[in-house]
């Protein structure tokens, strides 16, 4: 029988529902065994979602413990064969990942967003360039397939109806990894090019940009700027997009009042959606737009966010 | 001290937020990988303070390089590596570890710099790969080194994600991974660098040197393929165009559920 394997990032400590939702788009129909590596944290709480969780002590929950956790799954991968092996896309798992593909020399698929099953074969969907190109990946015959996921674009549907066997297994740690963390701060001086979502404010919001702020915090996203607004000493240079500003790939960009000169546009072509918020639908960035609302920016932000909070609180009432 | 830096040319013309850190020559193969530049500007400066450290940089392309291994050996580099043969082309990033760890085999070197990123954005996957390959470790995202603590055993480093910035020490050898936004660049040469005979400091290594069979590198030993791809034309696309009313509000707040954005 097929296998799958999934492993949580160890600093959270917990199987995310995207990679439970991962392992069963990649069993699809036919019968596959699923596991969980966890090697912090709580098994007990995987009870029902997987049919084994196999727990292994690892000497931290850093990338100082990355080369040992490679060797543990490695190890747990001769025992069982996996067929693939799923991590969350974070730095993290980034790290991780080609690590443990060139030890147990398995296919490496980086940053996927869609994996679909069929009679003969299984096929991963993913990003390979800024302009969004996509690019459906298989393994060769035999080959596993060692994949990280692109956060946050699959949705569990799934049910904690299995049975689960725990297993322990040694582990593989040595105990000098030759990394240490001497010290860990919050990043303070956030960067757009690392946003997964920007609020754009063009010269439509003008002096009122800080009133995109709250919408992008509940969008888990950072506010930027066209340059319009730098020139006027409204925003300062480091959140300018643009040809003379940053390039930027976020998952959906947000362009607020902003007209969409060339020199604007072309540090876009990453981003993966953009929903234009202008007064004029004519303006040249709604063409490029998977969306367009029609009306003033800052009045808008202000509903879509009174929504988000609606819908949040509903939640969980 | 010995370093090695691993760098990949770009195809000129991929966007970066800097200017392009190699006077660029009519080559096609003309431009250095933004990290990879700030990995070598780093190399260059602990050289400019030691003048006893060796610093090497190892190139694995099929493109035309000599004009930019020129170009890096005279702004101070002790020797460029160029790796060439036509049967590494279409090789996987596990593959090009390969040849580059068999082309190290030979040589010294407490310390491998890297590039953090690929050009796509996403997160590079030959150094961690070569650093499995070496068994040694591999730190990515580096924005700032500690240059007076630098030294042929170890080093003191951050590195940042989205959230939080972590310093670390790490022992060497290593990988370090360097971001372009540690600041490092790549110095121009001066003038009368400019047409200094450097041939002697590149070195053209080949499968004669390396030795691989056919069937370990290139396509055949690739262990996926491509199936299709899907190039994205946002031109194309026609726009859903609402109003902002509560019905527009309605619409934007389910298109962002169902991306997966809320
Ligand atoms: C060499 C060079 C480099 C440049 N580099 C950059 C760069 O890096 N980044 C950059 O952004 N620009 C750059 N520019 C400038 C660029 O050409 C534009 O001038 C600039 O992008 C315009 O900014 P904007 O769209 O915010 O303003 P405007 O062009 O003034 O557009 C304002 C938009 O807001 C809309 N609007 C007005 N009121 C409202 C409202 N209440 N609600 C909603 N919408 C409203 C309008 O319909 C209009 O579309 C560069 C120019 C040059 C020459
Ligand atoms: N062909 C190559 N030759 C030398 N170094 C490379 C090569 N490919 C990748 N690298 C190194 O790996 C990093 C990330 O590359 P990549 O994963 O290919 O985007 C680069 O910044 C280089 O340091």
């Amino acid at each position: 029988m097929r296998r799958v394997l999934v492993i949580a990032e160890q600093a959270e400590a917990r199987v995310t529902p995207d990679l439970l939702e991962a392992a069963r788009c990649f069993a699809g129909d036919a019968p596959c065994e699923s596991f969980a590596l966890v090697a912090s944290g709580d098994a007990a709480a995987l009870s029902g979602w997987l049919d084994t969780v196999v727990s292994v002590p690892a000497p931290g929950t850093g990338v100082e413990a990355i080369p040992a956790l490679v060797r543990s799954v490695a190890a747990l991968h001769r025992e069982f064969g996996f067929a693939c092996i799923l991590m969350p896309g974070s730095q993290w798992g980034s790290m991780l990942a080609p690590r443990l593909a060139a030890r147990i020399e398995a296919a490496l698929i980086p940053e996927v967003r869609e994996i679909t099953r069929s009679e003969q074969s299984v096929r991963f969907l993913r990003r390979v360039s800024r302009n969004g190109d996509l690019a459906v990946i298989e393994t060769v015959e035999g080959a596993p397939a060692v994949v990280t996921l692109q956060p946050r674009v699959f949705s569990s549907s799934g049910k904690p109806d299995r049975t689960t066997r725990f297993l322990d297994r040694e582990g593989q740690g040595a105990g000098n990894s030759g990394i240490r963390l001497l010290r860990k701060t919050e990043n303070t001086e956030q960067d757009i090019r690392d946003a997964d979502v920007l609020v754009s404010a063009g010269a439509g919001v003008g002096r009122r940009i800080d009133e995109l702020k709250p919408l992008a915090d509940a969008l888990g996203g950072q506010v930027s700027a066209s340059r319009s607004l730098v020139n006027q000493g409204i925003a300062p240079r480091r959140i300018q997009v643009g040809q003379s500003g940053k390039t930027v790939a976020p998952r959906l960009y947000m362009a607020m009042g902003i007209h969409g000169a060339s020199q604007h546009v072309a540090a876009l072509a990453g981003a993966e959606t953009i929903i234009c918020v202008n007064t004029n639908a004519k303006a040249p960035l709604c063409s490029l737009a998977d969306m367009v609302v029609v009306g003033d920016a800052v009045a808008f932000a202000q509903d879509l966010l009174r929504k988000i909070k609606e819908e949040q609180e509903n939640a969980t009432d | 001290m010995k370093l090695v830096c691993i760098t990949k040319p770009v195809p000129d013309g991929v966007s970066s937020d800097q200017e392009p850190q190699v006077p660029i020559r009519d080559t096609p193969a003309a431009r250095l990988h933004p990290d990879d530049a700030s990995a070598i500007g780093f190399a260059l400066e602990i050289k400019r303070h030691r003048p006893e450290t060796q610093v090497d940089v190892l190139i694995l392309t099929e493109k035309p390089a000599t004009a930019l291994a020129e170009d890096i050996a005279r702004v101070g580099a002790n020797r460029v590596i160029l790796i060439k043969n036509t049967l590494y082309q279409g090789s996987d990033s596990l593959t090009e570890a390969r040849i580059i760890a068999r082309a190290l085999e030979a040589r010294a070197y407490d310390c491998i710099l890297a590039g953090s990123q690929t050009v796509e954005g996403g997160a590079a996957c030959l150094p961690p790969q070569l650093a499995e390959l070496l068994e040694i470790n591999h730190l990515p995202f580096i924005r700032s080194v500690e240059e007076a603590a630098f030294s042929a055993t170890g080093a003191v480093v951050e590195t940042e994600d989205g959230a939080f910035v972590r310093r670390y020490a790490v022992d060497f050898p290593a990988i370090l991974g360097l971001s372009e936004r540690s600041g490092y660049r790549l110095p121009y040469p001066r003038l009368k660098e400019q047409r200094r005979d450097v041939s002697e400091r590149i070195v053209a290594l080949d499968n004669r040197d390396l030795k691989f069979a056919p069937e370990e590198v290139g396509a055949a030993a690739a262990s996926s393929r491509t199936v299709t791809l899907h190039a994205a034309n946002r031109q194309d696309r026609a726009p859903e165009i609402v109003d902002a009313d509560a019905m527009g509000v309605e619409r934007v707040h389910g298109f962002l559920k169902q991306r997966g954005i809320l």
